[in-house]
């Protein structure tokens, strides 16, 4: 997908569409499939993502919860050990912390523990990052307090044409995933939605772009951003290749390092903080895995090692595209 | 004096057995944590009747979620001794096959089972089972938020659940009475819409009509109680513990005396007509975990 291609379509579906379409079809294809969460049921979720599910499968399928997430992931996992696949909604990124010790502790050890890596057939769907202007903790990007629980798997989405296949994947998976939904790109961009999704391996990094003077490394949020950066360069005669990690955790060493070895000048943008963050682990594999192909440092680009700001300042706090082009033209000049 | 069907020591037999291969293997982990064969062992001494009145009438297909103090638990749901002794010695987090004893690995993070078995138990209602779930925890986990979460969500969707909260005295040092303010934890029932009660654990035959009770409240639809087992826990929270620095020898010997195995085995003192099969129990269990001490060590390449 190219920023172009996505927007050119008015009446295609977005990004929440093909994430509602995912659960929609896990729940009819599965009758072990179970959408759990705060508000899904009759309001269809604070994003609408579950909308109409609930009318369509009842309440014991398409469950409202009690406003409570540690007692709804660990209640998911009773459920997911006697024989359900739960799909779990938590309503933001910033709510997740009352479940990290269910994740963490069991969500993210059990499968080892019990000697069963199907074991935990469960997804944790979160709506993350920034730029939309809400308030405290409606803005955070937690990815790395999961990605650094060993076993359990990361992925984020990032476009319209390959939530849904995604989500599925991870939904159909016998392991745990925590599922990433940037919230800004919810219903930012359409496509003409298939009928039938090719299915994705959840583990590998997709490559959005292709060009060979330059890898830009992203994922979730920062993807549109990054296409923006690459039509720049390529306008200043610049070809930058665009990587989308999808699986955060763990990442597609290799194709990072294939992608990275061909033009040897790689900068890597994220919405988080820089501190021990997705990013900063792709900066290590290259520095540790790819160092003889690099032409030079790698260029990482994060938001600053603080607190998400007030609405009005996030701009200045994240990464924007003039960040990046920046950064792609001192790696390649 | 004949053993009627209204007699409650009818079926004693297995009641008896069960609690003395509980303490038995108690006695035996201490003796071998001792001598450096296992690492570390948490004493379950004096909690027999609470954990083994809970789960003796339960049926294969219910299921049982423990914390980390249920040995005697284990051993009445089919866990062979040798696997438990695995445990302790830390050669694996879960050595049983959890699914076929319906015995789930033990829970390090104190509470978070509990909604593990409000899950399982929501799971069997939604596909319409009659089995029940048994979840263990103590007074210390009644203070986590999750305990709490979770027994609400219980409520609400009316989990065939029994909560066993075994109020044994202590939290590691912290006794009770500065774990809550509240006279009783059973009392929190009421706060979620549930049934609870309250009993004296250290009496096997009163623990297991009450959580008899919830179960058949729990296979009915009536879902989950709250049951709170007043007991006492004789040893230290593991073998790294020193009770001696927060409880006196004054309390433990009042608790001594309501020990809960020579408690029931004072009741079937009574009877001369059991005496020779109660012997005969006493017997059986000391062999079976002779055997297994041997299988045990020579694994270990120890015997």
């Amino acid at each position: 997908m190219t920023t172009q291609a996505a927007t050119r379509s008015r009446t295609g579906s977005t990004m929440a569409d093909g994430i509602q379409r995912a659960l929609d079809q896990a729940l009819h294809e599965d009758p072990r499939a179970l959408v759990m969460g705060e508000d899904v049921g009759r309001l269809g979720g604070v994003f609408r993502i579950t909308a109409g599910l609930y009318d369509k499968y009842g309440a014991d399928r398409v469950i409202d919860s009690p406003l409570a997430e540690a007692g709804l992931v660990g209640t998911g996992i009773g459920l997911a050990l006697n024989g359900f696949r739960p799909i779990i909604e938590i309503q933001f990124d910033g709510f997740i912390f009352p479940a990290l010790n269910q994740i963490c502790t069991h969500v993210a050890r059990m499968p080892l523990r019990m000697h069963d890596r199907a074991l935990l057939p469960m997804t944790i769907r979160l709506p993350t990052g920034g730029r939309i202007r809400a308030s405290e903790l409606h803005s955070e990007s937690p990815e790395t307090y999961f990605a650094h629980s060993p076993d359990l798997r990361v992925v984020s989405a990032s476009t319209p044409d390959t939530a849904r296949a995604l989500l599925l994947a991870a939904i159909r998976s016998d392991e745990p995933f925590v599922f990433l939904e940037p919230k800004r790109l919810y219903r930012r961009y359409r496509v003409e939605p298939e009928d039938e999704v090719a299915e994705v391996d959840p583990g590998r990094a997709r490559l959005l772009r292709d060009g060979g003077d330059a890898l830009l490394v992203v994922y979730g949020p920062m993807v549109d951003i990054a296409l923006q950066a690459a039509d720049t360069m390529a306008d200043e005669g610049v070809q930058v290749a665009v990587l989308d990690l999808v699986s955060l955790a763990p990442i597609d060493t290799r194709t990072l390092l294939e992608q990275a070895a061909r033009s040897g000048r790689v900068v890597v943008a994220a919405e988080s903080i820089r501190r021990c963050s997705i990013s900063s682990e792709v900066v290590s594999l290259l520095a540790v895995e790819g160092f003889g192909s690099l032409k030079c440092a790698p260029r990482l680009l994060t938001s600053p090692n603080r607190p998400y700001p007030p609405a009005h300042e996030e701009d200045e706090h994240l990464p924007s595209v003039q960040d990046i082009t920046n950064a792609l033209r001192e790696v390649t000049a | 004096m004949t053993i009627t069907d209204a007699d409650p020591l009818t079926d004693w037999e297995p009641m008896f057995r069960a609690l003395v291969r509980g303490r038995r293997f108690d006695e035996l982990a201490l003796k071998l944590q001792r001598q450096g064969v296992i690492d570390s062992y948490g004493e379950a001494r004096g909690q027999e009747a609470a954990q083994i009145g809970a789960v003796i009438d339960l049926e294969d297909d219910d299921m049982v979620f423990p914390s980390y103090r249920q040995p005697a638990v284990a051993l009445e749901r089919g866990v062979p001794t040798v696997e438990l002794l695995r445990f302790y010695a830390g050669g694996d987090f879960c050595p049983w096959d959890w699914r076929e004893h319906r015995f789930a690995p033990y829970c390090i993070p104190v509470g978070s089972q509990v909604a593990h078995a409000v899950g399982w138990a929501w799971a069997s209602r939604l596909r319409g089972e009659s089995a029940a779930t048994v979840v263990f925890f103590g007074d210390g986990a009644a203070s986590q938020g999750e305990v709490h979460e979770a027994m609400n969500y219980a409520g609400v969707f009316r989990a065939p659940v029994v909560f066993m909260l075994e109020n044994n005295g202590f939290a590691i040092s912290l006794p009770t009475s500065q774990q809550t303010r509240a006279e009783a934890l059973y009392h929190r029932a009421a706060g979620y819409g549930i049934a609870g009660a309250r009993v004296d654990g250290n009496d096997v035959l009163a623990v297991r009509e009450v959580v008899r009770d919830a179960l058949v409240r729990a296979r009915a639809g009536h879902g989950p109680t709250l049951v709170e087992a007043v007991t006492y826990r004789m040893g230290g929270h593991t073998t790294s513990d020193d009770p001696r620095r927060y409880r006196s020898e004054a309390d433990l010997s009042e608790w001594a005396e309501r020990d809960p195995v020579a408690r029931f085995r004072s009741e079937l003192e009574r009877r001369p007509d059991v005496q020779e099969r109660s012997g005969e129990i006493e017997r059986d269990v000391e062999a079976e975990l002779d055997r297994a001490t041997d299988e045990f060590l020579e694994e270990r390449g120890m015997a």
